[in-house]
């Protein structure tokens, strides 16, 4: 047994931070479950993305976007790119 | 959870909070004047984009990555694009409008107050509002300009990752500024009863 009691056993009438906690509960587990699925997320879009990687395609599109001839562009360029 | 609170409380402020208020008025002032530029931002590049757009070129770019046909777009579509698109701009401003007020009760020396955490709370409200926002209208605006090629609803609602590690970050941001803002409310009124007290 703790020599200090609880707040909610201190009094019936529920403490303001016994309200709070049970308000903002739900919050503070979403936040948490966010905090870990984000770089998760990142993550595993990192390795996707490497995993299907197109040298055509990312060739095509990004000389499009930049209006550039990028024939030549290497899978090592790629992966580097990726690793950094 | 509702953005609006009938009632206001203005309880006092501590003296301790003015040398606070000394230290981070210049930061306040900072805040709120980004606010109003990425605000008005926003609103310069929606406008500069319908300006300058081409339509079929962004009709070639969108076809070639969406693999369809689109060149039998008409000119109302793109413009319904543009016109909903500034329609969504209220939202950002009132997520700046809340970093505004928030900032503004800061500079007032009302920092761990009431009202402060109500605005806070009101700031992560509005802003989670935009992202769900924003994530929905990039669904809206591949409808709007692809209704007319039949492109079939899965491709257009899986195309281009619909939901980003961005969006989830913002949230999560947005869901951080809601809980501090509960906190701090409570915190408020607890110092405001145990001032009353002594």
């Amino acid at each position: 047994m703790t020599a200090i009691a609880p707040p909610d056993t201190i009094s019936p009438i529920r403490s303001p931070q016994a309200a709070l906690r049970a308000r903002i509960g739900w919050l503070c587990h979403l936040i948490r479950l966010g905090a870990v699925g984000w770089p998760a997320w990142n993550l595993a879009l990192l390795f996707w993305q490497w995993h299907w990687r197109d040298l055509a395609k990312i060739t095509e599109n990004l000389g499009r976007a930049l209006n550039a001839d990028l024939h030549g562009l290497s899978y090592s360029q790629i992966d580097l790119a990726r690793i950094v | 959870m509702s953005t609006t609170s009938p009632v206001i409380v203005l309880y006092p402020v501590p003296a301790s909070q003015s040398a606070l208020r000394a230290r981070i008025g210049w930061m306040c002032h900072l805040m709120r004047m980004t606010a109003v530029l990425w605000s008005g931002w926003v609103l310069v590049a929606i406008v500069l984009n319908w300006y300058h757009s081409n339509p079929a070129l962004m009709m070639e770019n969108l076809g070639r990555a969406l693999n369809a046909d689109l060149s039998e777009f008409s000119n109302a579509q793109v413009t319904w694009y543009f016109v909903v698109w500034l329609s969504l701009w209220p939202f950002n401003a009132a997520v700046a409008y809340s970093i505004w007020r928030l900032y503004g009760t800061f500079l007032q020396g009302r920092i761990f107050t009431v009202d402060a955490a109500i605005w806070m709370r009101r700031m992560g409200t509005t802003g989670l509002l935009a992202v769900l926002i924003g994530i929905v209208w990039g669904r809206i605006a591949l409808f709007i300009l692809t209704c007319h090629a039949h492109v079939p609803a899965a491709t257009i609602l899986l195309f281009s990752q619909p939901v980003s590690p961005a969006h989830l970050m913002l949230a999560l941001f947005c869901f951080v500024v809601i809980a501090l803002g509960h906190i701090f409310k409570t915190a408020a009124e607890i110092a405001a009863d145990h001032a009353r007290i002594v």
